[in-house]
């Protein structure tokens, strides 16, 4: 688990050694204060002017900062993990008065856990029309303490209500986090946050990702659409269906796909729906598609946005469709309300 | 994010050294044994324990207990079988003279729990006097 790192290029001068067990094992988001020793291993003495990293939000110094041949200092670092979960290492990068190797790097292993479970967690409203209402519930548990309180809201959406409730198996371990919408938030995908203050060490947070598709009259699915690995030369087909939200016709103004590799073609679904069936060639955007595709309506001056991708696969390249990557999320229990609840 | 996860477990609660309990009688240390088959993509594993059935289960090692590695890749014919690892895990903040529920998820390298064990019982266990 990379622990020191140094850079290949000249021999490192400063040899760094570990003053806790590595890989460092924090839950998300910690603030840790971390402690290495570090020796001079060439033959002139060093200077250590700064220590930080390469990425993320931290700092390090050096006592003594200057080091005579041999001699052994300390190195303190600060840092605060990141949310992803998994093993990681964040190099550190010490830089010193040494014309020989002005730079050294101190890596540092990491495993970021997860205070709750589930660890992927997520509020999914799907889509939702003007003056519709939605209730999410989720059930959140930790084992690090006895009596698992959600002590606040943090912060949440505007359009959110965000309640803490006792978990419905009686478990002291476990909370149940009920959010309904107040509101209908502006039209398009969102992605939002709910964050509460928990009574684990450190007030470790609990944050569940919000996810919503907000629609006027009319609605498209899916969003966004990607049309995965397109073979170099060939073309590639998708759908969006469009409906409309209570009676009425699909009034269709026009359709801009943002690329001219990809065409649009309407088709009738039934009362209400139209599927836009799409048509991606691959000769006319070799590099891949990312676009927008807008569409408008005649009666509604809110046009619907849909983003779509595709990669496109040299010929002789192996490419694997992965597939839904998140289908270890668990999402709340999401109910429709009525207009009086 | 797909987390292939197979693995044959085995759990005992065996003893290892023992602690004087108040009446004079010796108890062992709970003592945790399990077994993996094929656990690749196994960060490690993570112990919790309860005084009941029903919980509340507190987890009880602050580091994870790593999964055991190969200590070179393996190759041809051996690659087909799987390997067993074999754990064990001394609870020493434990009570001696106290039943205890036990239970074991394991840890992916990208940070997803599962469990392995619904929870165990583990009696006292009096070690005979010498």
């Amino acid at each position: 688990m990379g622990v020191p790192a140094h850079a290949a290029s000249s021999p490192a001068a400063l040899e760094f050694t570990p003053g806790q067990e590595m890989p460092v094992e924090v839950y998300q988001g910690d603030r840790e204060r971390l402690h290495f020793a570090v020796r001079n291993v060439a033959e002139h003495s060093i200077t250590i002017d700064r220590i930080f990293p390469r990425k993320g939000g931290g700092s390090g110094s050096a006592t003594p900062s200057t080091l005579a041949p041999g001699a052994v200092g300390k190195i303190e670092l600060d840092f605060t993990f990141p949310d992803a979960l998994g093993a990681g290492q964040v190099n550190f990068l010490v830089k010193t008065n040494n014309p020989d190797k002005p730079t050294e790097l101190l890596g540092v292993g990491y495993f970021v856990q997860s205070a709750f479970s589930p660890e992927l967690r997520l509020f999914d409203f799907g889509s939702l029309h003007t003056g519709q209402r939605a209730r999410s519930t989720l059930e959140v548990t930790s084992r690090l303490v006895p009596e698992l309180k959600l002590e606040k809201v943090i912060s949440k959406p505007d359009w959110l209500d965000v309640e803490i409730k006792p978990s419905a198996s009686g478990s002291s371990q476990t909370q149940r986090v009920v959010a309904t919408t107040t509101s209908l938030p502006p039209v398009g995908i969102v992605n939002s946050e709910v964050v509460l203050k928990s009574n684990l060490d450190h007030e470790r947070p609990l944050r569940i990702p919000v996810l919503l598709r907000a629609f006027d009259k009319y609605a498209v699915d899916p969003i966004p659409l990607s049309l995965g690995g397109v073979d170099e030369g060939m073309d590639k087909h998708g759908k969006l269906r469009i409906t409309r939200y209570g009676e009425g016709d699909v009034l269709i103004d026009s359709v801009e796909s943002g690329s001219p590799a990809l065409r649009t073609e309407r088709v009738s679904c039934g009362s209400g729906c139209v599927d836009l069936m799409l048509t991606f060639d691959s000769m006319k955007a070799r590099g891949g598609l990312r676009t927008v595709l807008k569409i408008s309506f005649k009666d509604d001056t809110q046009p619907l946005l849909v983003p779509i991708d595709a990669l496109v696969v040299p010929i002789g390249v192996k490419s694997i469709e992965l597939g839904d990557l998140d289908t270890l999320t668990v999402r709340g229990t999401t109910e429709m309300l009525e207009p009086n609840q | 994010m797909k987390w292939l996860f197979a693995m044959a477990w085995l759990v005992a609660l065996g003893s290892a050294s023992a602690k004087d309990a108040d009446a004079g009688i010796r108890y062992a240390t709970p003592v945790l044994h399990w077994t993996s088959k094929d656990e690749k993509g196994v960060y490690g594993y993570i112990i919790y324990r309860s005084a009941k059935a029903d919980g509340p289960f507190l987890r009880i090692n602050k580091r994870i207990v790593p999964a055991i590695r190969p200590k070179s890749p393996v190759s041809g014919e051996d690659a087909r079988l799987p390997i067993e690892n074999r754990y064990e895990f001394k609870d020493v903040s434990a009570d001696p003279a106290q039943t205890y529920y036990y239970s074991i998820d394991a840890v992916s390298r990208t940070g997803l729990s599962k469990q392995l064990t619904r929870p165990i019982r583990r009696e006292p266990r009096a070690l005979p006097s010498n």
